[in-house]
């Protein structure tokens, strides 16, 4: 079976998963079609702990959704998981890049909010 | 007693209390500074001239009984840097003792006819003017301590470093903060240099026995006081061990930096492969390895139950700066290509002294490293302007000027600035959203022009769509509308991220205010009131002689690419005229 490496970034709590305190950024090899969800098993990480999450500097989720979770990897992708306790107001996101899978759900959530 | 305005007249050496006018006895904070310059500066006066004043208002609430981080002092006056209106805010001890002394404004106007330098101090039996020659190319960390050493009571401090007494329009305003050190600036569009223009080094400012702040309403006071604590402390941004309580708004490095919109080496790129390295979390680690009177949580003024600022220690636990902001870690590295948290930390330290916005200066420093002047990632080179800065020699001088004056001198056409002022750590390109704000403003680029609010509780609810492009115009309005109202209670912008999402919290900011002030107010009249400041500010501009033309980013930011997206900006200039159109249309 097939491989791929995966370039990825924990931040926050979520960096004592890959043996850092508050920063830990590792290349991970997982299987071939994996998934985000696959990639946060290989570290154990619940997923009600992530916050932001980007594949490639697309944001994939947000902090109290699970958008992200089905999201396929490929070989070289950049992944970056944020804790709980990170924040990023409206403001500094509005107009950037956001998966197809994540525009669906917050378009289901009708309005902005900094938290969902 | 009835608040009053402090008028110093420097020509004079002359101080005189007056009753608070009619026509400003609703504003406070911002709204005063704005509606003051508006009405008693000439918008084409030369900023370092004897016309241009500097306005200093602590906000609404400010100084009164535990209304929750609340001690914001707005500082306005005419820009030396954008040749428009600025209003610029800061924490430190000010604003509180300000309001405590019954003081709703102190303006400082005229310039001394013997050309001598001034120290003020100001307490509740009125205003004392002496010669400030042996303050004359002090750093505000010697200056803060000679003052708390001269006058007791543990006193606010607002001075200028040697930026400011040269008049270079990137000289910021100090004000120190409770351990004393200057740390806190009202640091855009150079009011330092509009100060330093009035002959005033240092102003001092005890309200040991002053009259303090009276409530129109009490019950109301408290009521809305209550409502907004209650959403600080609920909120996952700003509780106790929420997002800037853990990591200061340094909290943003790698969440811009993964989103690919991290302004990098002069804003060619929007990631940069160190931002962990000066990120806040990097900050936290080392603090907490470290010890000593390092600490993850502090307060920039009294009463802040937020605490996002910190206190960076050194190696042996000794203070080394507070703080380092998410802009400040941006600009004077991810911007300049330099990813060492300990040269960051130093730059800081160097701009808190001789008294230079870290916004600008990294903006500065990047564009020298465009021009050739430096090479990006070169922290020695960078570091030595400061030195040239604080000697005022000719390279200093015209870094001291700010990003657009070091992009001519050294022949850079890639200047990210909108209306002479730099952009912050936000790339509009991949951040679309900012990009119609910095834009906009009166203030030029500016990231805290139009703070976050929710639509549905600002009032415009149904209408904002977060994923339609179509009316970023409209909702930059209500931000910039939003920010101004907050801009003006004497609450930390910061308090934005609660009432976003929690109506009770949006409600009580408006209560309090209306509990201290006695002006009938709702949070169903925010924004309207927000407007009316812009209005002020943005005719101000136009009488200044700005245009549509001034409302404009960069060219290179629509002709060139920024990775890791590759997208340009494309706003349409119809789209950017919408923001303001409604101050000509609305009677």
């Amino acid at each position: 079976m097939n491989s791929i490496q995966v370039n990825t970034s924990l931040y926050g709590p979520l960096a004592q998963y890959a043996g850092g305190k508050y920063i830990a950024q590792k290349s991970v090899e997982l299987k071939d079609n994996a998934s985000i969800r696959d990639l946060m098993d290989y570290f154990g990480i619940p997923y009600d702990q992530k916050s932001y999450l980007f594949i490639n500097a697309v944001l994939c989720d947000m902090p109290g959704l699970l958008a992200s979770l089905d999201e396929p990897l490929k070989d070289g992708d950049r992944v970056g998981i944020f804790s709980l306790q990170h924040m990023w107001p409206y403001q500094y996101r509005d107009g950037i890049r956001m998966s197809e899978t994540l525009t669906e759900t917050l378009r289901e959530h009708g309005t902005m909010h900094n938290v969902y | 007693m009835a608040k009053q305005i402090l008028r110093i007249n420097m020509s004079a050496l002359k101080a005189t209390y007056e009753p608070i006018p009619e026509k400003w006895v609703r504003w406070g904070g911002r709204g005063l500074t704005s509606a003051i310059v508006f009405d008693e500066v000439d918008p084409t006066c030369h900023p370092l001239g004897p016309n241009n004043k500097l306005v200093i208002a602590p906000g609404w609430v400010s100084g009164s009984p535990a209304a929750p981080s609340s001690g914001r002092t707005s500082f306005g006056g005419k820009s030396p840097l954008t040749g428009g209106i600025k209003e610029a805010n800061s924490g430190g001890l000010s604003s509180q003792k300000i309001a405590k002394l019954g003081l709703a404004a102190i303006i400082l106007e005229g310039m001394p006819k013997d050309g001598k330098w001034y120290e003020i101090f100001i307490n509740k039996d009125g205003v004392q003017f002496e010669d400030a020659a042996d303050l004359v190319g002090k750093g505000m960390y010697e200056v803060d301590k000679l003052m708390w050493a001269k006058y007791s009571n543990k006193p606010a401090v607002i001075g200028i470093g040697p930026v400011g007494e040269m008049k270079l329009s990137n000289a910021g305003v100090s004000v120190n903060d409770p351990e004393n050190e200057p740390g806190r600036y009202a640091g855009r569009g150079g009011l330092g240099a509009v100060m330093g223009a009035r002959g005033v080094k240092v102003m001092v400012v005890d309200d040991t026995g002053g009259p303090g702040v009276e409530l129109a309403n009490k019950e109301l006071f408290t009521e809305g006081r209550k409502k907004l604590t209650a959403a600080i402390q609920a909120h996952d941004l700003t509780k106790k061990d929420g997002g800037l309580w853990t990591f200061g708004t340094n909290v943003l490095m790698n969440i811009i930096n993964e989103a690919g919109g991290l302004p990098t080496r002069g804003f060619s790129s929007g990631q940069f492969e160190g931002a962990a390295k000066i990120s806040g979390e990097a900050v936290v680690e080392n603090i907490e390895a470290r010890g000593g009177v390092g600490t993850k949580h502090h307060a920039c003024h009294p009463g802040c139950i937020m605490q996002c600022s910190s206190i960076y220690p050194h190696e042996d636990g000794t203070a080394f700066v507070s703080v380092i902001e998410y802009e400040t870690s941006w600009s004077l590295g991810a911007n300049c290509g330099i990813d060492d948290i300990e040269y960051i930390a130093q730059a800081t330290w160097e701009c808190n002294d001789i008294g230079l916005d870290t916004i600008e200066a990294g903006n500065a420093i990047a564009i020298a490293m465009e021009g050739g002047y430096l090479e990006f990632g070169d922290k020695a080179g960078a570091l030595k302007t400061f030195d040239d800065i604080r000697q005022g020699t000719p390279m200093g001088r015209i870094m001291g000027q700010g990003t657009e004056a070091t992009a001519k001198a050294l022949g850079v056409f890639r200047v990210p600035t909108v209306k002479g002022q730099a952009m912050p750590a936000y790339e509009p390109r991949a951040i679309k959203g900012i990009g119609v704000t910095y834009a906009t403003t009166p203030m030029g680029a500016d990231h805290t022009s139009g703070y976050t609010i929710a639509p549905e509780i600002a009032g415009v609810g149904g209408k904002v769509d977060p994923l339609d492009n179509t009316d970023k115009a409209g909702l930059s309005l209500t931000f910039q509308a939003a920010t101004a109202f907050i801009d003006s209670t004497g609450y930390c912008l910061f308090i934005a991220f609660p009432i976003l999402d929690i109506a009770e919290g949006w409600a009580g900011m408006a209560e309090s205010v209306a509990g201290v002030t006695g002006i009938e107010m709702t949070g169903d009249d925010v924004i309207s009131i927000g407007k009316e400041i812009l209005k002020m500010e943005r005719l101000f501009n136009e009488a200044a002689g700005f245009t549509s033309a001034d409302d404009r980013l960069p060219e290179f930011m629509r002709e060139e690419e920024l990775p890791p997206h590759n997208v340009k900006w494309t706003m349409s200039n119809e789209d950017l005229d919408q923001v303001y159109a409604w101050v000509h249309e609305e009677a």
